[in-house]
């Protein structure tokens, strides 16, 4: 899928002013990446990832997905795209406490309506591709953070949509968990999914073949017009 | 998404607290289990009744004495009499009147004695009631006359005297008089959960003369007038003649109590249906007052439930879930919790009617209808109360409810 933001900004309600969290940012996202969208807290790297996930709308500009205009899709149909194309990983996991691995994995094929022995079917596959088999009846609370992490991944995978995004998925973990995990987004970038990756870890951003900085709700840097500099100046010379 | 989706979705957190969601229900229990106790033990009430009406006839018309009250006092009332009951016989819609008078006597048999109610009235008696014999014969005319010292004896008086052995030409005594047992009648089973076989009938005469005396020491008084409609078409205008009848005989005036009542079936059922009516409505408002604080008990720990799992909702919306699933999802809730109240509810209605019904010797009639109405009318509290905070957490933003705002 093919995204799309021109001049795209969001301004949030604060008592009785308007404080702006993404100004005119414009950014293209091909289908394949992995980008990292990199920046200090409050720089608007998460309201950017909000838009694209289609969690929130902008105040001003156009996101196109795949060339169709977001703003002329309804709460139903955004609620569709979210549920078939796209997996949200949170830094706080957002799993229902009260439901085991495989339930909370399987929850997006409930809402796509498919029936309990295929979304059974489907959600096994997603834990073994996290490789959280042993784990597959846990209820989240005997989870380790890691693994925790690898349920909310295979919970964003399960509906085989084609971007994934992440917001902080290591922020709550230790290094080595981290790079585990790192090691789950890139190999299912090497699958062809578009990764989209929200961190303030510079290194982290290292494992992105694409990353987009932000600084005070705009893109500052991006790897990507730099690579597309050097090759036009290579070309000219 | 399907309904067994929506329903295991919303049984979850009920099922996960099950403590809060038993003391959620508990308005619904309660309100739904008063209902259902008051209409089990009304409708056991009221089918005694029916029952009663049923045996008395459709063609029967029953004239008694009622009580007077003036300006707060009772009054002695005006005793029906013989003379009475001659006049009817009369009137052109009525083909036959039987008066009677009844009182409790200890009827011995030899070794064995019963207690019973003895009624003193005529052969036309069984006539209107249509009674049939299961063996002898009704006492005659001349006995009647004569003050005959004969007996009819009910089906069970003549089992607890004579146990198997046949009673007809038996003598027994009442009140010391020696009476000779001329027939026993059919087995007529209970009514309301009265026997109906319970009695023995003795000539008016004789009870007159020997056994009860007349009513407030007239020796001329009954107790109470059954007549016969000429046929059931007739009985309105039996009923009028007879009201007519008793008011010129008893010089009643226009505005002044009559101090007597003439029934008939069709009547005694049409006042107790109104009453019933009157309970009914009684019955229902004080369950929709019930049943809406119970659903308000409802509403409030689905707004708590709303605002506790933001988080979750938020989640939900993330992957993918309509406004329309969430709302779907929180109805559902509230319409287990209301059922669930409601089924608990029927349950423990009916074991309190049981229970107070047993203890107090009342009929109780069990119906489904009302169980069922019961319960899907509780559904419906569910919907009512349920869709304010399902609407709210539907209309969550995604992200701020991520967020735990």
């Amino acid at each position: 899928m093919l995204i799309e933001l021109h001049q795209v900004e969001r301004s949030f309600l604060r008592g009785r002013t308007m404080v702006p969290g993404l100004r005119a940012t414009s950014l293209m996202i091909h289908p394949g990446e992995f980008v990292a969208v990199l920046g200090p807290s409050g720089s608007g790297k998460s309201t950017l990832m909000n838009i694209i996930g289609l969690l929130d709308r902008p105040t001003a500009g156009t996101l196109l997905l795949d060339g169709v205009d977001c703003a002329e899709l309804d709460c139903n149909k955004l609620a569709l795209i979210r549920n078939r194309r796209i997996g949200l990983v949170f830094q706080g996991y957002h799993l229902l406490a009260r439901h085991s691995v495989i339930d909370n994995v399987e929850l997006p094929l409930t809402y796509a309506g498919v029936r309990r022995a295929e979304r059974r079917r489907r959600a096994t596959e997603a834990i073994a591709r996290v490789k959280l088999d042993h784990r597959i009846h846990h209820l989240p609370a005997v989870l380790s953070g890691g693994e925790q992490q690898r349920a909310a991944i295979a919970r964003a995978i399960v509906s085989d949509g084609d971007v994934l995004l992440a917001d902080e998925p290591t922020g709550a973990l230790d290094s080595a968990t981290g790079r585990e995990i790192m090691g789950v987004l890139l190999a299912l970038n090497r699958e062809g999914r578009t990764v989209v990756m929200v961190t303030h870890d510079q290194a982290l951003a290292g494992y992105a073949s694409r990353t987009v900085t932000m600084r005070d709700g705009e893109v500052v840097a991006d790897t990507a017009q730099q690579v597309r500099r050097t090759e036009r100046r290579e070309a000219v010379s | 998404m399907k309904l067994a989706d929506y329903t295991r979705m919303a049984v979850s957190p009920l099922a996960a607290s099950p403590v809060r969601s038993c003391l959620t229900m508990l308005g619904i229990v309660i309100g739904v289990a008063a209902i259902t106790s008051m209409a089990a033990i009304g409708a056991g009430a009221r089918s005694k009744v029916r029952d009663q009406i049923r045996t008395f006839g459709a063609n029967v018309i029953m004239v008694n004495a009622t009580p007077g009250n003036r300006a707060g006092l009772d009054h002695a009332r005006r005793p029906l009499s013989l003379e009475d009951a001659g006049a009817i016989s009369e009137l052109s819609a009525v083909s036959l009147a039987a008066p009677s008078v009844s009182g409790q006597a200890r009827l011995v048999h030899g070794a064995l004695n019963w207690g019973t109610t003895v009624n003193g009235t005529t052969h036309d008696h069984f006539e209107i009631r249509r009674w049939q014999l299961a063996g002898g014969r009704f006492f005659t005319e001349d006995e009647e006359k004569s003050s005959g010292q004969v007996v009819v004896l009910g089906h069970l008086v003549a089992r607890k005297l004579f146990e198997d052995a046949d009673p007809v030409g038996q003598v027994i005594r009442i009140a010391g008089a020696p009476l000779k047992v001329v027939g026993v009648l059919k087995e007529k089973g209970t009514s309301g959960g009265d026997s109906q076989d319970d009695v023995a009938f003795v000539p008016m005469a004789t009870a007159r003369n020997r056994l009860i005396g007349g009513a407030s020491g007239n020796r001329s008084a009954v107790g109470y007038i059954l007549a016969s409609a000429v046929s059931s078409e007739a009985i309105g205008e039996a009923t009028d003649e007879i009201d007519s009848l008793m008011r010129e005989r008893h010089h009643v005036q226009p505005e002044a109590e009559k101090g007597f009542t003439v029934a008939t079936a069709a009547s005694i059922l049409a006042a107790q249906e109104a009453s019933t009516r009157t309970v009914s409505t009684l019955l229902a408002a004080v369950a929709c007052v019930s049943l809406m604080v119970g659903g308000i008990g409802i509403m409030n720990i689905m707004l708590v439930s709303v605002t506790e799992r933001t988080r979750e909702i938020g989640l939900r919306l993330a992957i993918g879930a309509r406004p329309r699933d969430i709302r779907s999802q929180f109805v559902i809730e509230a319409v287990g919790l209301c059922t669930g109240g409601g089924a608990v509810g029927v349950a423990l209605g009916y074991g309190v009617a049981f229970l107070v019904a047993h203890s107090a010797g009342w009929p109780v009639a069990l119906d489904p209808t009302t169980a069922g109405g019961a319960v899907i009318f509780s559904g419906l509290v569910g919907v009512l109360f349920g869709y304010y905070p399902a609407k709210r957490a539907a209309a969550l933003d995604p992200v701020a409810a991520l967020r735990g705002d």
